[in-house]
């Protein structure tokens, strides 16, 4: 196999598919071969005409010797004939024969005419000696003849010994030529019978030869003809299971150079597009994956690889569920499920596990992937990571809300604020009122003073709300400077006074780091706190323990109470300004508190138990960070 | 609660008959001005301090006020800071330009840092938030008093 860089403006590849063309092509083949195969033809009708001359001369031969042998015979007849009817008269002196003695003459001619016609150049010789022979008898024969028998008979007897002896050597003679002539027959038949052998060992060679090379060269022509058609149904075949790495190599040209050229332009614009759509899929920057009908997945984009942390080469192949360790799949399902097809579902969320097993929220898409039949071949989903959305969208609902609560607790401090000075004015007077009666009325009358007491008492705590209104309506920035917070809870706690049946345990860790804090407002905190604790603890008795623990760079204040606890469904809004349980009061303590460690840049918490105690848990950071 | 000793009397009120008496008994006694523009207040204030036996009188607003002060030079002005017209602090400033040894008392109801600030400046004697102990006010009144007296009893053995 050769390798060949085929290069196109937008691929380069290795190619190893074998060549289309070795040799020379079709037509000079077939031309050869026809060529050939002509070619042997005239040779074989050339060696068949050749041998046809040889064989032919070979029975002429033999023809020819057939007459000359009668001819001899014949001959030979006639001496007989002459002597015959000599004898007769010589023994019973009737010459009755003489009278066919001119038909026997013109026999005799022709038949030495014959004789000398066919008569080979040694043969001649002997016929002209046998000719000789009957000349001498048919002159003695006539002689005899003339003569009377009964007068002449011892003359014609001493002629009659001649013509006797005279027979005798004719006949040798004729025997002499009959067996040269069938020397000559002998060997003529011989001749033919070579040729005839030689003629059918050519000719056999000859077809075995023609049959030989025929075959041969059909055989080779034939391969060389579907030889690059086999390339071709290889490659298609190739092509036709989705591989589309190689491309013909064209050596030469050819027939089927054209139809191959198409082939290869076929590959490279088939490569193009799918490369073309590849590139497109793997640059949309949303995760896209198809699964065939058995939810097994075909395609794995490389944002798909980022999301999931795992790559195409362990996707592929593998089940969906295996891969996404999440219910994705069961929108495919959906889809393939539901009746109508052709409509995708559209942007459902749904929680994804990665390949290290981190949930990542995605909103999914799913459509259905079909033949161009219509069937249904599998489906293919797009999603999108939304955990940065979702984290975008909950914090401005946060802001949102923030911003809501913000505003609300400025339009209610700037209330607040202008509804407790105004409230100032008339309770001054209504102070100064008292103070006056007070001063006016006698021992003498308790339940008075005890009523101006009442009055004094009211107005003290209506000023308590009015400060605490107030006090809210302005949380000032807090002043930080460093302070250690051990040393500011127990000068706290000396300013603090609780009922006497509820005791204060302090649990300080002395290795907590200095902080940045404003002291009053944190006194303000421990305040809060200890009176909601006092207040949780009712009219039991009951502790409250103050801890503070080093967390890390953090320090921890837990005020745990043995109080009633907080309901379930007051937690949520226990912060909220003006929520309250108490009797008295208007439940800004913990709004005032939340909002001064919030100003420390700290975090609080609380975990309660209904009827076992509340433990509010506030973390600050320390000084260095 | 603060609370103080004083005089426990019987509920016989008849302040208005005694008061040119009292006035006239207590030449030598701090002369209060108390400016507020609610009634309320100054009626309160002029009937525990006029028990007490000073001199007091009422005004109800700043311009009033200083047409008061300038009519009978009072030793300790009690003024609201926050007036229709003129303010508290604006009023103080006036009085002090004609008679600087006035010692004035800001009420208030509101904590208008900036005006305190003002007010400082100009010389306020004290700040008091509303509503306030008005035995802390008497004692104060005292103080004040005791101060005058004996300065009035320096300028008379200069004066021999």
């Amino acid at each position: 196999m050769k390798n060949k860089v085929l290069k196109n403006d937008h691929f380069t590849r290795q190619e190893n598919l074998p060549p289309m063309h070795k040799g020379p092509g079709i037509a000079p083949r077939l031309f050869f071969m026809i060529f050939a195969l002509l070619t042997l033809m005239v040779i074989s009708s050339l060696v068949a005409f050749w041998r046809n001359r040889t064989v032919h001369d070979a029975f002429e031969k033999i023809l020819y010797e057939i007459p000359h042998e009668r001819a001899i015979n014949d001959v030979q007849t006639a001496i007989t004939d002459y002597i015959m009817p000599a004898n007769d008269y010589l023994i019973t002196g009737d010459p009755v024969e003489i009278l066919n003695r001119d038909i026997l003459d013109e026999k005799v001619r022709l038949a030495f005419v014959e004789c000398y016609r066919l008569a080979r150049d040694d043969e001649t010789p002997l016929v002209k000696r046998v000719e000789d022979d009957f000349i001498k008898i048919k002159n003695l024969s006539d002689e005899i003849f003339s003569f009377n028998v009964s007068t002449d008979r011892e003359l014609a007897g001493k002629i009659m010994k001649n013509m006797d002896k005279l027979a005798i050597d004719s006949r040798i003679h004729v025997r002499d030529l009959l067996k040269m002539h069938d020397q000559h027959m002998a060997s003529a038949s011989y001749e033919a019978e070579q040729a005839w052998r030689s003629t059918r060992r050519w000719m056999t060679s000859m077809f075995f030869l023609a049959l030989i090379l025929g075959m041969g060269l059909a055989t080779y022509i034939s391969l060389s003809i579907l030889r690059p058609l086999k390339i071709l149904d290889t490659t298609a075949t190739k092509i036709a299971g989705g591989d589309l790495s190689g491309a013909l190599v064209i050596e030469r040209k050819g027939e089927l150079t054209s139809l191959a050229e198409s082939f290869n332009q076929m590959i490279i614009s088939l490569r193009h597009q799918i490369e073309t759509s590849k590139t497109i899929l793997n640059a949309i920057a949303d995760p896209v994956f198809t699964v065939d009908n058995n939810m097994t997945i075909t395609y794995f984009s490389n944002a798909c690889e980022r999301l999931t942390g795992f790559s195409a080469e362990e996707a592929l192949g593998q089940r969906c569920r295996d891969i996404f360790k999440s219910n994705i799949c069961e929108n495919l399902c959906a889809i393939r499920r539901s009746a109508r097809q052709d409509k995708p579902v559209l942007n459902v969320e749904i929680q994804m596990k990665n390949k290290e097993s981190d949930t990542i929220p995605i909103m999914a898409s799913a459509s259905c992937l079909k033949d161009w039949k219509g069937n249904i071949m599998g489906g293919c989903e797009v999603f999108r990571d939304i955990s940065d959305w979702k984290r975008m969208t909950k914090e401005l609902k946060d802001a949102e809300q923030q911003l809501i609560l913000s505003e609300r607790l400025a339009v209610l401090g700037r209330l607040a604020s202008s509804v407790g000075h105004e409230l100032r004015n008339p309770l001054a007077v209504v102070q100064n009122s008292a103070y006056y009666l007070k001063s006016k009325i006698g021992e003498d009358q308790p339940k008075l003073i005890k009523h101006i007491h009442m009055i004094e008492n009211e107005i003290d705590s209506a000023n308590k709300i009015i400060e605490d209104l107030l006090g809210f309506s302005r949380t000032k920035k807090p002043e930080l400077i460093p302070l250690y917070l051990n040393s500011t809870i127990e000068s706290s706690l000396h300013r603090i006074r609780v009922r006497e049946d509820v005791k204060i345990d302090l649990n300080l860790d002395p290795d907590i780091p200095n902080m940045m804090g404003d002291k009053n407002q944190l006194h303000q905190v421990l305040v809060n706190l200890i009176s909601n604790a006092e207040h949780a603890i009712g009219k039991n008795s009951g502790q409250i323990t103050i801890t503070t623990k080093k967390r890390g760079e953090n320090i921890e204040l837990k005020i745990s109470d043995t109080g009633c606890g907080i309901a379930e469904e007051d937690i949520g809004k226990l912060f909220d300004p003006f929520f309250t349980t108490k009797t008295k009061g208007i439940g800004l303590g913990l709004a005032i508190t939340k909002s001064i460690i919030k100003n420390h840049k700290g975090k609080i918490d609380l975990t309660s138990v209904k009827g076992k105690g509340t433990d509010f848990i506030i973390t600050f950071k320390s000084q260095t960070q | 609660m603060l609370r103080e000793k004083e005089p426990i009397l019987s509920l016989h009120l008849n302040p208005k008959p005694n008061k040119n008496i009292i006035q006239v008994q207590n030449n030598d006694k701090l002369k209060i001005l108390v400016v507020d523009d609610q009634p309320g207040m100054c009626e309160t204030l002029v009937d525990i301090i006029e028990d007490a036996g000073y001199f007091i009188d009422s005004a109800e607003n700043g311009i009033i006020a200083i047409e008061k002060t300038k009519a009978s030079k009072f030793d300790l002005i009690l003024m609201d800071i926050i007036m229709p017209g003129k303010n508290g602090v604006e009023t103080l400033k006036e009085i002090k330009k004609f008679h600087p040894q006035a010692i004035v008392i800001l009420m208030t109801a509101y904590t208008a840092p900036d005006l305190i600030m003002e007010a400082q400046k100009a010389g306020v004697y004290e700040c008091l938030g509303k509503p306030f102990s008005p035995g802390r006010l008497l004692k104060i009144i005292e103080r004040l008093d005791k101060e005058k007296e004996s300065n009035l009893k320096k300028n008379k053995k200069v004066c021999q």
